[in-house]
């Protein structure tokens, strides 16, 4: 269960501004690609339009090379908040868009929850309420929820940037873990370049609005990564340059492959 | 890759937290009315500054209590009250959640609607009963109809505000799962209404009551707004005590009831519980 995306030409309009203009990109099944770019480019959006949650541009979205008309079972969207229902424990939480004889239909319900709260941990926490969560186990409860339908692509909007740095990592390997699993193609958007380069085959830069894509970075290093390999830290330094956080011609001489090289 | 159990402590059981309450507090409940009581003593038996005909004492009252109790006047006239309250306040409570969900959800609906009922909402409730009296007889149909519209505006009220304060964000988590209309409003919609609709429901019994008394005051023959005029037409201030004290206890009692179920049904609640 792993599906394609494709950006042909997307234009988004929000009341006459250009908020992304004739963007195109595509993302092959069980590809892992991040969007990185300035606060507001666009990527957001781009997330809102494959999702269905926003509507109406102009250009071509595919998944599975079918047009995108709305909100699909088959794609998952993840949140940069867990946005769990507060009135339901963590198991119906996970189980919320599980329901009404819906696709997928092949599986027991229960057994699938129970499944999938093992998968992130928190089969211990399951009749927990929302309040009673830290950060990020509300978080592994929103990605089990998006995981429940089996969805063929994953979005992730900025999903770990409310979390310590520590928990953060945790939860990427519990990313690639599933990804390992599902081969779910995922899609993210994230400020955190050394997330990036941690998960991604490939991370676009955008620039900042109306978003076009800047630079394509290709990361050539088999998962699971290690990340003070010398190569990351390279790649981070050249992703800092392309973001215009540092100039060219500082980070020329620097040493690379220290972690005090930008 | 591991995370501890110690992460599923974070915010350890506050619902115990809450429903704990100080033993000094359990009697600080009792204070006001004891002080009351004591008052109400003073000023008729030890004091006399009341009559007893103006303001029978605490022991007269109690006496007439037992009286009416023995001679099952006063469960007849209970039973009857509690019966029309029940009846108004379902009826009133139930077109109330229909219209409250429809207005909250469309504003076209509201337009149409919530103007004429902000207007019909301060008309008294005595101003109404002539009218029920012509229109539906003397019978119990006006007096339910009475009830039935003190309870149908708190919960109306309530209900409106609460699904216009849920949070788009959740909705969104809806629509990403395809959900329409009606799943929308029962899975996400109405639960994040419940805090609001809980105390719609509650203000909405307590005018059940208060209704009630204005109901009962005209062409009844049963009910504790009855016993009132009695007492009042056959000069016997002790009757109209016992009703007065009776109605007080049953709204305390039926409101801590629906605290009871409000309590329970808002565990979920993060909310600030008072120190």
């Amino acid at each position: 269960m792993s599906s394609s995306i494709k950006a042909e030409r997307v234009t988004k309009r929000f009341d006459g501004n250009v908020v992304l203009n004739e963007l195109s990109l595509e993302v092959k099944p069980s590809e892992i690609v991040s969007l990185i770019g300035p606060s507001g480019c666009g990527k957001s959006t781009l997330l809102r339009l494959l999702s269905g949650l926003e509507r109406e541009y102009d250009g071509r979205l595919l998944i599975d090379d079918r047009p995108v008309t709305g909100p699909s079972r088959a794609v998952g969207l993840m949140f940069q908040e867990p946005r769990l229902m507060p009135w339901l424990t963590v198991r119906d939480n996970v189980r919320f868009g599980l329901q009404d004889g819906r696709p997928p239909a092949t599986l027991n319900i229960a057994d699938r929850v129970e499944a999938l709260l093992r998968q992130v941990q928190l089969d211990h926490a399951a009749d927990h309420l929302p309040r009673q969560l830290s950060g990020g186990m509300a978080q592994r409860a929103a990605l089990a929820r998006s995981l429940a339908t089996e969805p063929g692509v994953l979005l992730l909007d900025e999903p770990f940037s409310a979390v310590d740095a520590l928990t953060r990592m945790r939860l990427q390997e519990l990313l690639l873990d599933i990804w390992q699993r599902t081969q779910v193609t995922m899609l993210l958007v994230t400020h955190d370049l050394d997330e990036a380069l941690y998960l991604s085959d490939r991370v676009i830069v955008m620039s900042s609005r109306p978003a076009v894509v800047r630079e394509v970075l290709p990361v050539r290093l088999a998962r699971p990564r290690d990340r003070r390999d010398p190569e990351l830290l390279r790649l981070r330094a050249h992703l800092l340059e392309a973001l215009d956080v540092v100039h060219a011609a500082e980070s020329v001489d620097l040493p690379t492959g220290t972690p005090f090289g930008v | 890759m591991a995370f501890t159990n110690s992460q599923a402590l974070a915010g350890a059981s506050p619902a115990a937290r809450r429903t704990a309450r100080p033993a000094a507090r359990r009697w600080l409940v009792f204070a006001v009315p004891a002080g009351l009581l004591l008052l109400w003593f003073l000023a008729t038996d030890v004091l006399r500054i009341f009559l007893p005909n103006q303001l029978p004492s605490p022991g007269q009252t109690l006496r007439t209590a037992f009286e009416m109790i023995a001679s099952g006047d006063l469960s007849r006239h209970v039973g009857a009250s509690i019966g029309r309250v029940l009846l108004g306040f379902a009826i009133g409570a139930a077109i109330a959640l229909i219209v409250g969900t429809l207005v909250g959800l469309s504003r076209n609906i509201e337009a149409l609607v919530d103007p004429t009922l902000q207007a019909a909402r301060n008309v008294p409730s005595l101003a109404w009963v002539p009218f029920l009296l012509l229109w539906l007889g003397i019978d119990e149909a006006p007096k339910v109809t009475l009830i039935a519209i003190g309870a149908f505006f708190p919960v109306y009220l309530n209900l409106v505000s609460g699904i216009r304060q849920s949070d788009r964000k959740l909705m969104e988590v809806g629509y990403v799962f395809g959900f329409r209309n009606i799943e929308l409003v029962r899975r996400i919609i109405l639960p994040s209404a419940q805090p609001y609709l809980l105390a719609g429901l509650r203000i909405g019994f307590g005018q059940a009551w208060l209704f009630l008394v204005a109901a009962e005051l005209i062409a009844s023959t049963r009910g504790l707004g009855f016993m009132l005029i009695d007492g009042q037409n056959s000069a016997r201030p002790d009757i109209m005590l016992v009703s007065i004290l009776t109605l007080a206890l049953l709204g305390k009692l039926s409101d801590s009831a629906l605290r009871f179920v409000e309590r329970r049904a808002l565990r979920w609640a993060d909310t600030f519980a008072g120190r």
